[in-house]
């Protein structure tokens, strides 16, 4: 447990962060948290812009898990996600193209989970079977949209923009809407 | 909801468009309207994904959307923190005025009396010295009050440090008075000072830990949002907009993930948690300090998987756990059971394990349920040794006899005094030995025991809810408690009728009595009456209960006593804060933050008093127990002196150090001891253990 904290000017200790004992334990999600920012990486290695954005990506999700930051966790997605940007605009064919996207929501998401579980519990508990349920959602959702758009993407001939856009329209004013 | 009826065409409208453009991309040529609505789209989804994306990254995560936390005792301020607090939090506009000057007019009171003290001065002269500035030699300190008087310019900066520097002033130049005479007269000095090391040294538990609770009752529950995938469609649209910017249409599929884990995070609702509760302790009737283990064991009785259930088992407050963790995460499938075990120090008071903190969440996380299930109640009663305490009493008496010396004379056995012979003497009365010697009759008179009666009144308010040492939080009401227990049994040895009473909103009153199955009637309530709680009244966690200010009324009437009492100059010295305060108070006709905290302690001294006045025989001695963190009490001990009855405070010296604000907190209940002592009530003070199990009662 730690006995850091915010010391005044006074050296007197007025309020100590968060840091319980479930902090220090490595769980099952941040290994999977890693796997899947090695997935960007492969996906984004064949351009030198996008794989030095997600090295980039990388080292901020390794300091988000360190430092337990939900914010720097969730930044570290956004920075893996841009490197799949990169090179989606750039050489990336569709399957790096989806793994990459898929790889950075993911990492952010089992990091992030990682974190708030270590918030919420101590290290003696075993939390293996609610990480790896998480883990399935995840990965399932992934793997059906990442199928969902593979698939349009090679069955529609030319793609046309317009539509491609008011899909995505769509499907967001929908699951705002749908929200209960 | 309206919004949203609207938005659901709009939302099939626009799949539909969009699969048939996506399907035939000839079957619409390329108007100016597509385009523009391409554009259109583009715009909104850039400007909504920039702040989406940003607002997840400021989001931090922590705060809302926790599990709470158990098995730590509420976080009882030291005094002088609240009042830190207040400083800090006060500004440098007019809008904060009323509050600089109360807090301005809380120091110079302190600092008035200490310069008084040390430097031999009148009231009134030490108020001057203090509004000349040359009080301290600190001029930022001393600029506190002389510069400009603060009141009439109503923008003040630096006004923080001033006041930091004032304090530590003010704690200075009591403690080197201190040192320059001897302890004032009458303190006990028999406890020792166990704490000094302890406060700032390492204790064996960790620092303080931040406190989460829901704000719940048993039985209820609520589902929310965790926000854990906002953000996620501004991804979406933010790329696809950049994807149709650079005419890269695998950018816009990539916008496919946005829009996917959206669409999941609202597929479910967090589940209802159906579960069957258990739970059992190792020991129903701990001694204090004992270790008691607590299972819990839940069973999913529903039909459902729960994917993520997070469980907290509502510890009550006062035990904390040693051993284990009251807080278990795991997935349940129908049927199937989990187990929590945690082990607690037992300490005095009866504790009630009545609910579970239950957190559910679906599959993705967004949404979570948090309930508080009721349970089977299940009570440690944890009863200290609470020990004896003699106390010297005061001269009030019963009529009744009784085995207690009072200064009455009559019938007895010990011989007091002899006097002049008078009509009715008794014959057997009567010192023959005196006539022998004197010729003239004499009547022997002996000193008469009578019964005493004594209530014992402990000071259990809101303010009395706080803690020397943060580490080991224990409240000053747990040591009053112990105290009073050790002073029952100590009075109902030496023969005196006792009963109790509180000073608080959770009032308590047991009448004077003997005997033994009195002292067991006594001693329980002290043990599980929830006056005597853990957790303050009213009071949720987090405790932030404010110091009532010492406000207008008690600064003058302390002036105008000291008045009276020296007979010289008594106008000016009436005058001056008396006025300068109503002045601030009537002026500035904001009732309002008169109201807020700074309440004044004569009235609420009535206020608490009511209850107790009411019930109290007139010939009673009380006997208060209460850290005198603040003025309320003080004002309470005057006015029971003031009926008549002989007061006495029993007070536990809970100061803190470190910061001057709980150093300026020790001058100022100095400084209310003190007085209360020239005002001719006994006090009886010591240092308590930090630890509430290591001692029982009132450490001799």
């Amino acid at each position: 447990m730690s006995r850091g904290g915010r010391r005044d000017a006074n050296g007197e200790v007025v309020g100590v962060s968060v840091v319980t004992r479930g902090d220090r334990r490595l769980r099952l999600s941040h290994v999977f948290a890693v796997a899947a920012t090695l997935a960007t990486l492969a996906a984004v290695r064949v351009g030198t812009l996008g794989l030095v954005a997600g090295i980039c990506g990388a080292l901020v999700l390794g300091v988000g898990l360190v430092r337990r930051s939900h914010g720097v966790v969730a930044l570290a997605g956004v920075v893996l996600f841009a490197a799949t940007v990169l090179v989606a605009a750039g050489p990336g064919g569709l399957v790096a193209t989806l793994v990459g996207a898929f790889g950075a929501v993911l990492a952010a998401d089992f990091g992030t989970f990682a974190i708030g579980l270590g918030r919420d519990v101590d290290a003696s508990v075993a939390t293996t079977r609610v990480e790896a349920l998480h883990a399935v959602g995840s990965l399932t959702v992934a793997l059906l949209a990442g199928g969902l758009g593979y698939a349009l993407f090679t069955v529609v001939p030319t793609g046309s923009t317009v539509g491609v856009v008011a899909l995505l329209f769509a499907a967001v004013v929908l699951a705002v809407v749908l929200r209960a | 909801m309206n919004l949203r009826r609207l938005l659901v065409p709009v939302g099939v409208l626009a799949a539909a468009v969009g699969g048939a453009f996506t399907l035939r991309p000839g079957l619409v040529p390329d108007l100016p309207l597509t385009t523009l609505f391409v554009l259109g789209v583009w715009a909104v989804g850039l400007a909504g994904a920039g702040l989406a994306v940003l607002g997840r990254l400021t989001d931090r995560g922590s705060g809302t959307g926790r599990l709470p936390t158990a098995g730590e005792r509420p976080d009882y301020p030291v005094p002088g923190d609240t009042l830190a607090g207040r400083v800090v939090a006060v500004g440098a506009s007019e809008r904060d005025a009323a509050e600089r000057d109360r807090l301005r007019d809380r120091i110079r009171d302190a600092a008035v009396a200490v310069l008084a003290r040390s430097a031999g001065l009148t009231d009134a002269d030490a108020l001057a010295r203090v509004g000349a500035g040359d009080w301290t030699d600190d001029a930022e300190a001393a600029a506190l009050f002389s510069g400009g008087d603060g009141r009439h310019d109503h923008v003040e900066t630096g006004f923080a440090s001033r006041v930091e520097r004032a304090a530590t002033a003010v704690a200075d130049r009591f403690e080197s008075g201190r040192r320059a005479t001897s302890d004032p007269v009458g303190r006990d000095t028999d406890g020792e000072a166990v704490d000094g090391e302890a406060i700032d040294g390492e204790s064996p538990r960790s620092g303080p830990s931040e406190r989460v609770t829901l704000d719940l009752d048993p039985g209820d529950e609520r589902v929310e949002r965790t926000g854990r995938w906002r953000g996620v469609q501004g991804l979406a649209l933010l790329v696809a907009a950049v994807g149709i910017l650079v005419g890269a249409p695998l950018v816009v599929l990539s916008g496919v993930v946005g829009v996917a884990f959206a669409a999941y995070a609202h597929v479910w609702d967090a589940p209802t948690p159906a579960l069957a509760v258990e739970r059992s302790v190792s020991e129903s009737d701990p001694r204090p300090g004992e270790h008691v283990e607590v299972t819990v064991s839940v069973r999913n009785r529903g039909d459902r998987l729960l994917p993520d259930l997070r469980i907290c088992d509502d510890v009550p407050a006062g035990l904390r756990v040693v051993e284990g963790a009251p807080r278990h995460t795991t997935a349940l499938r129908p049927g199937k059971r989990a187990t929590v075990s945690y082990t607690v120090e037992a300490v005095r008071g009866e504790h009630e394990f009545d609910s579970l903190s239950v957190v559910t969440r679906d599959l993705s996380g967004a949404s979570r349920r948090v309930a508080r299930l009721p349970t089977e109640s299940e009570t440690v009663t944890c009863r200290p040794a609470f020990g004896e305490r003699a106390i010297s009493l005061g001269d009030l008496a019963t009529l009744l006899p009784g085995r207690t010396d009072a200064a009455e004379t009559g019938s007895g056995v010990a011989f007091h005094s002899l006097r002049e012979y008078r009509r009715g003497d008794p014959l057997g009365s009567i010192d023959w030995g005196q006539l022998a010697k004197t010729g003239e009759f004499a009547t022997r008179r002996f000193d008469e025991p009578r019964l005493v009666r004594v209530v014992l009144l402990v000071d259990t308010r809101a303010e009395a809810y706080v803690t020397a040492d943060r580490r080991h939080r224990r409240p000053a009401v747990d040591v009053c408690t112990c105290a009073a227990g050790a002073l029952a049994s100590g009075l109902l040895e030496d023969g005196a009728l006792v009963g109790l009473a509180t000073l608080g909103p959770r009032s308590c009153w047991i009448p004077a009595g003997s005997g033994r199955d009195h002292r067991e009637r006594l001693l329980d309530t002290l043990t599980t009456h929830d006056a005597f709680d853990w957790d303050p009244p009213d009071g949720v966690a987090g405790v932030s209960v404010d110091e009532t200010d010492p406000e207008p009324v008690v600064s003058v009437s302390r002036v105008v006593r000291s008045a009276a009492a020296s007979e010289d100059g008594g106008v000016t010295m009436a005058d001056a804060p008396a006025g300068g305060r109503s002045v601030a108070v009537s002026d500035g006709g904001e009732l309002a933050d008169a109201d807020m905290d700074g309440s004044d302690p004569a009235e609420a001294a009535n206020d608490l008093l009511d209850d107790v006045v009411t019930r109290l025989p007139g010939d009673a001695q009380v006997v208060v127990c209460s850290p005198l963190v603040d003025d309320g009490v003080a004002a309470a001990v005057r006015q029971l002196d003031a009926r008549g009855h002989d007061v006495l405070v029993a007070s536990p010296d809970l100061s803190g150090s470190g910061t001057p604000y709980r150093r300026l907190a020790s001058v100022e209940r100095r400084l209310r001891l003190d007085s209360l002592r020239r005002d001719g009530v006994s006090v009886h003070e010591w240092t308590p253990p930090v630890d509430s199990t290591a001692d029982a009662g009132w450490s001799m």
